[in-house]
């Protein structure tokens, strides 16, 4: 390939060294004249690379009408392609000794091939034929909305309190597409239409709307090479994204509901909205999730599972695009009453916006983040994806490497001011489960 | 041959040409492969007879710790449940430090610590190193079993059992590790509500003492850490460790049942059945043939392309995730069905007999069929590249050292790895499969809906469905309803339903022409019968004919593309004489079939009547829809060289024809080939000339 081409088809960004921790993540980026980002991580640890694709399109984008049509979507993503036949996509890469998988979530799709260094074009050219001409027959369309449905037995209808956060998140959003689950409505699922699947694929599915990021062992202008070649002819999308604008008002009144489910031991769920990802009050909920139920010392372990209330309590923060959850579980021990679950569960959620937490515990917290930062980009699949989701969501990669930053700007207070504003009782969603009566 | 699939096809053709004309059906080659290099462990040992294995990593912030010990402790019995509660109470507290002080320093380095019945764990930031050794070898050397905590661990265990039952995979997993391993040997003890209560604390105390020992142990380093440093901090922290004997227990090794046998748990209301196949099977690591069954089990088991995947999700979209496990054991080893992870598959309820059927059909064909070269490339490349890939993981140093020592493997063991791979061929793997997958030596285990357990009765070796509770203790077959009617009346029933005995005399002939696609192709079936005993089909594709099979009454002839041929005698004929016409099943009692009615069971979410039609070697069981009297379903069994072959036939879309119910749409599947019949036109009494059945 001509090198003058690539200099005026790349928009080259600088090489991110930064401070802080002492290892930071050192990559390349630059985008296709189709809208196409490209992010290059280079590690040649071991002859192994990755190659990621996450397209801008989760649940929140789809018709309300057509729900659980993202994650359907990217059943389909493996059917094959012009030049790939039905059911060859898993056996190229495994026969190449690579392993696939891929995701759905509320914001973004995800797709990735392990596989040995020599095989990255293989790799780089299986993605770039089904986001250029993916091509899906009948059978497959009814071979996957079954598998689907069989996936939501076994993940949802199956699985005791399985359906929990699909309660929790219809009631707590009201407006925003959040409020349905990923996995989407079975109804929904078996009605969908070629052309559904079509205009998914031609609005969504297109450069200007996927972030590559390519890790691993590689010679940077070989890869370069290799994407201008099997991605920069793909062309850009034209038809308009839907991404939803909508702002989810607060919630005014505390809802509170049952749930009767094939279960024995009763349950208690409980959440708050939250902070959007990335926010920096984002970072504070992530601090006050881990003072609460973190480490060994955090408060619902101590004041609350290990005085013998429950079987386990268990505490998470989800950061999503526009919005984010808290959600706590109790399971009440056997002879304990739910009521007290949730009262002391309440009680120490809301004890945050009253008083600021010790300095101990802020430094418990700091140290857990700085831990799971580390933790989080050991992999190449760690740093691929926090890599992918920075730039989706903020279109700036070198995020990454500023996370223990955004940390370190948090204070105390900033903890007890973020606490007051979700943590407040009217905004409180509280289900129990209970066992079905026969 | 064009496949009709390109006749659906709908294409995403890109809307703009490029100037550049890329090919893109070229595929690209495979650059040549990067040697992997694989740097083995450093290894000593203390005095105290600790071995210690280090892998110096010096890109990674985070260093680990692991002591494992390697011991066989005595069975739990009638104790089971110690080392559960061992887990939740160990590493509470030590000597020096109580819960408080200990969970408060663990924290404040944000370490991560995990005490358990086989050693201790603990990850941490490289600059923790000395606070986090501190708190390992504190919790190693001087734990405290306070009774504070066992009561807590003891109210925890009672509350999880009560829930014992709320899943289903939970049930399954538990009474296949107890039906795989016998109640004899580790693997196979269940922690029930009653042997929880004989647990007491002092059985906590007793099994530390006797089995952690730094003789019986090994301790993994993997971080930013050198040979030295690591000597000296072993040293510091654990050299004082004192040696003992620790006893080394025998268990009852387990064997593969007889027959194949079939284990029922009901979890009522559920709306996929959990299914496995499991048996123990001698498989160790290091053994001569290790890889080529690796190598097998990718090809049967494997994700996203192993037979099992392709026909069970990709298929017939029976299941999410399917896949199987074969693990090699230092006593014995495990061959077992799962959804891909470490449980079993789960399947759609009504289903439930067809994925146990295609399951044990997948088994069998990897050990009647020799693998394609393909295939066995392509599974020896994936396991090549697993291999390279959990290099990625420097702790994959550190075990491939600890399983060299703990098996006396050579040292180049793990070096030889991908040139032991290269040689497996098409007859090991064959070998391999022979030895190691036993369809008629296992347990089928399915936790599910009652109504699904009885159609397991082919498979079940010993022509049994035994029953289990979720502690794998044998329980009653659950009461079924039973059918208050007699195989006359069930006929009876049907002839009404389809119009009546007279309507149906009154068909002399008719001509059915139906749709059938199978297998991605769709043919034209053209079926012609005239009473009592003729028929004549037509199978053909695009106008060509693929097979002709015409019977006269007495002489069967088939022709087609495979040359042709007469039966006019056999079973085959018999069968055939008997099985024509609108309802054949008018004429069971006095062509000699015997037959009973079986409890109620359950087509499509319906209740149903079955009723099995035994004539010499040939068995139907059909079921009729309880409120509409018509035919819903058959299953055809046939002895055949390849082992028992079934043919399942749903019948839907009854219309009516010149006063008689016909199936319009017929679901079929025979021996895992599927295939869906939709009648198009059915003629009837046209006066077919009887010269057409020759």
């Amino acid at each position: 390939m001509n090198k003058q081409f690539f200099l005026l088809t790349f928009f080259l960004c600088a090489l991110f060294t930064v401070k802080g921790q002492d290892e930071k993540i050192r990559f390349s980026e630059f985008t296709l004249s189709n809208g196409l980002h490209v992010i290059l991580y280079h590690d040649n640890t071991t002859p192994n690379a990755m190659v990621s694709i996450m397209y801008h399109v989760g649940s929140k984008n789809e018709d309300p009408e057509r729900t659980g049509f993202a994650h359907l979507f990217e059943h389909l993503m493996f059917e094959g392609s012009e030049n790939i036949n039905r059911g060859e996509f898993f056996e190229m890469v495994q026969a190449a000794g690579g392993s696939l998988n891929a995701g759905t979530w509320y914001d973004y799709t995800i797709y990735f091939e392990n596989v040995p260094a020599n095989e990255l074009e293989l790799a780089l050219w299986m993605e770039a034929e089904r986001m250029f001409h993916l091509k899906i027959d009948t059978t497959g369309v009814d071979t996957q909305k079954g598998v689907v449905i069989e996936e939501r037995k076994q993940r949802i209808d199956n699985q005791p309190y399985g359906s929990w956060m699909e309660e929790i998140n219809k009631r707590a959003f009201t407006v925003h597409p959040y409020r349905w689950p990923i996995i989407g409505d079975p109804d929904h699922i078996r009605n969908s239409t070629f052309e559904d699947v079509y205009n998914f694929y031609k609005t969504f599915y297109v450069p200007n709307n996927a972030v590559l990021v390519v890790a691993g062992d590689f010679e940077e202008a070989q890869a370069k090479e290799w994407i201008e070649k099997y991605f920069g002819s793909i062309p850009r999308g034209t038809l308009p994204i839907n991404r939803p604008n909508v702002v989810e008002p607060a919630q005014m009144v505390a809802i509170r509901d049952t749930v009767y489910d094939n279960i024995q031991l009763p349950a208690v769920f409980i959440a708050y909205r939250a902070p959007a990802s990335g926010t920096k009050d984002s970072y504070a909920m992530n601090m006050l999730a881990q003072i609460l139920y973190g480490g060994k010392s955090s408060r619902l372990k101590t004041n609350i599972d290990e005085t013998g209330l429950t079987l386990q309590s268990i505490l998470m923060y989800l950061g999503l695009e526009n919005s984010g959850m808290v959600y706590a579980i109790g399971f009440a021990n056997l002879g304990k009453d739910s009521k007290d679950v949730e009262d002391a569960i309440v009680a120490e959620i809301e004890r945050l916006s009253n008083e600021l937490v010790s300095e101990e515990e802020f430094q418990m917290a700091r140290a857990a983040m700085e831990y799971s930062t580390a933790e989080r980009l050991r992999s190449l699949s760690g740093v691929s994806e926090a890599l992918a989701s920075s730039h989706t969501y903020f279109k700036d990669a070198g995020r990454v490497n500023n996370e223990l930053n955004f940390y370190g700007e948090i204070t105390r207070e900033d903890l007890l001011r973020v606490a007051q504003e979700y943590f407040q009782p009217q905004s409180k969603i509280v289900i129990y489960y209970l066992p079905k009566t026969n | 041959m064009k496949t009709i699939y390109s006749l659906f096809a709908f294409l995403f053709v890109a809307l703009t040409l490029n100037a550049q004309t890329l090919d893109r059906s070229i595929r690209p080659e495979s650059a040549p492969a990067k040697e992997i290099q694989i740097k083995d462990a450093q290894v000593f040992t203390l005095k105290n007879g600790l071995r210690v294995f280090l892998v110096e990593d010096k890109s990674t912030p985070i260093t680990y710790y692991s002591l494992q010990l390697d011991v066989k402790p005595a069975l739990e019995g009638d104790k089971a449940g110690v080392s559960d509660i061992f887990s939740d109470v160990y590493g509470k507290a030590t000597v020096s430090r109580n819960k408080e002080q200990l969970n408060k320093e663990t924290d404040l380095i944000a370490a991560q610590l995990h005490a358990h019945p086989n050693g201790v764990y603990i990850s941490f930031l490289k600059k923790y190193e000395k606070q986090a050794i501190e708190l390992f070898s504190d919790v190693l050397l001087n734990p405290v079993f306070a009774q504070e905590d066992f009561d807590l661990a003891m109210e925890k265990m009672r509350t999880a059992l009560s829930s014992l039952g709320d899943e289903a995979g939970q049930m399954n997993d538990r009474v296949a590790a107890a039906l795989t391993y016998g109640k004899k040997f580790p693997d196979g003890e269940l922690t029930t509500k009653q042997t929880i209560e004989n647990v007491k604390i002092a059985d906590l105390k007793t099994y530390y003492n006797t089995y952690f020992a730094p003789n019986v142990a090994r301790l993994v380093i993997v971080g930013d850490i050198s040979l030295k440093e690591a000597k000296d901090s072993a040293e510091k922290y654990l050299g004082k460790w004192k040696k003992k004997n620790v006893p080394v227990a025998k268990y009852t090794i387990p064997s593969a049942p007889e027959t194949t046998e079939v284990a029922y748990v009901v979890k009522p209301e559920a709306v996929q059945s959990v299914v496995t196949v499991t048996y123990p099977v001698t498989f160790r690591i290091g053994q001569p043939n290790y890889e080529a069954a690796n190598v097998m089990n990718t090809i049967l088991g494997g994700p996203s392309t192993g037979y099992l995947f392709v026909n069970l999700r990709e298929k017939h979209s029976y299941t999410y995730g399917t896949g199987s496990r074969l693990s090699a054991g230092e006593l014995i080893g495990r061959f077992r069905i799962t959804n891909g992870g470490y449980s079993g598959t789960s399947v759609k309820a009504a289903i439930t007999d067809s994925a146990v059927y295609q399951i044990l059909h997948e088994m069998n064909r990897i050990i009647n069929e020799p693998v394609t070269e393909k295939s066995l490339k392509a599974a020896k490349t994936f396991l090549a590249g697993n291999f390279s890939r959990n290099l990625e993981e420097s702790g994959t140093l550190a075990e491939f050292a600890v399983n060299i020592d703990k098996y006396n493997l050579p040292k180049d063991y793990y070096r030889n790895f991908l040139k032991r791979l290269d040689v497996v061929s098409v007859n090991d793997v064959q070998a391999a499969a022979q030895e190691y997958i036993k369809p008629k030596n296992a347990w089928i285990v399915v936790a599910g809906d009652a109504a699904h357990a009885e159609s397991l009765l082919p498979f079940a070796g010993n022509n049994t469905i035994q029953y289990f509770d979720y502690n794998a203790n044998p329980v009653e077959k659950p009461v079924a309803e039973s059918a208050d009617v007699s195989a006359e009346e069930i006929i009876a029933n049907y002839i009404n339903a389809l119009g009546g005995k007279d309507a149906i005399e009154k068909i002399k002939d008719y001509t059915i022409i139906a749709d059938m696609s199978a297998m991605g192709q769709m043919l034209t079936l053209t079926q012609s019968f005239k009473a009592p005993n003729k028929s004549l089909v037509l199978m053909e594709m695009n106008g060509m004919l693929l097979q002709r099979m015409a019977f006269d009454g007495s002489i069967m002839r088939i022709s087609g593309m495979g040359g042709s041929q007469e039966i006019s005698e056999g079973d085959m004929v018999e069968n055939m004489k008997n099985s024509l016409g609108v309802a054949p099943e008018m004429n069971f009692i006095e062509n000699g079939y015997t037959l009973s009615v079986g409890d109620m069971g359950e087509v499509n979410g319906e209740k149903a009547y079955v009723l099995t039609a035994v004539r010499g070697e040939s068995k139907t069981v059909i079921y009729f829809d309880a409120t509409t009297g018509l035919k819903v379903r058959s299953v055809e069994m046939a002895d055949t060289p390849m082992g028992e072959m079934q043919t399942v036939t749903e019948y839907m879309d009854y219309r009516d024809v010149e006063g008689v119910k016909f199936p319009f749409l017929m679901k079929q599947n025979a021996g895992g080939m599927a295939s869906d019949i939709t009648v198009k036109s059915i003629e009837v009494n046209k006066g077919l000339e009887v010269s057409m059945f020759q």
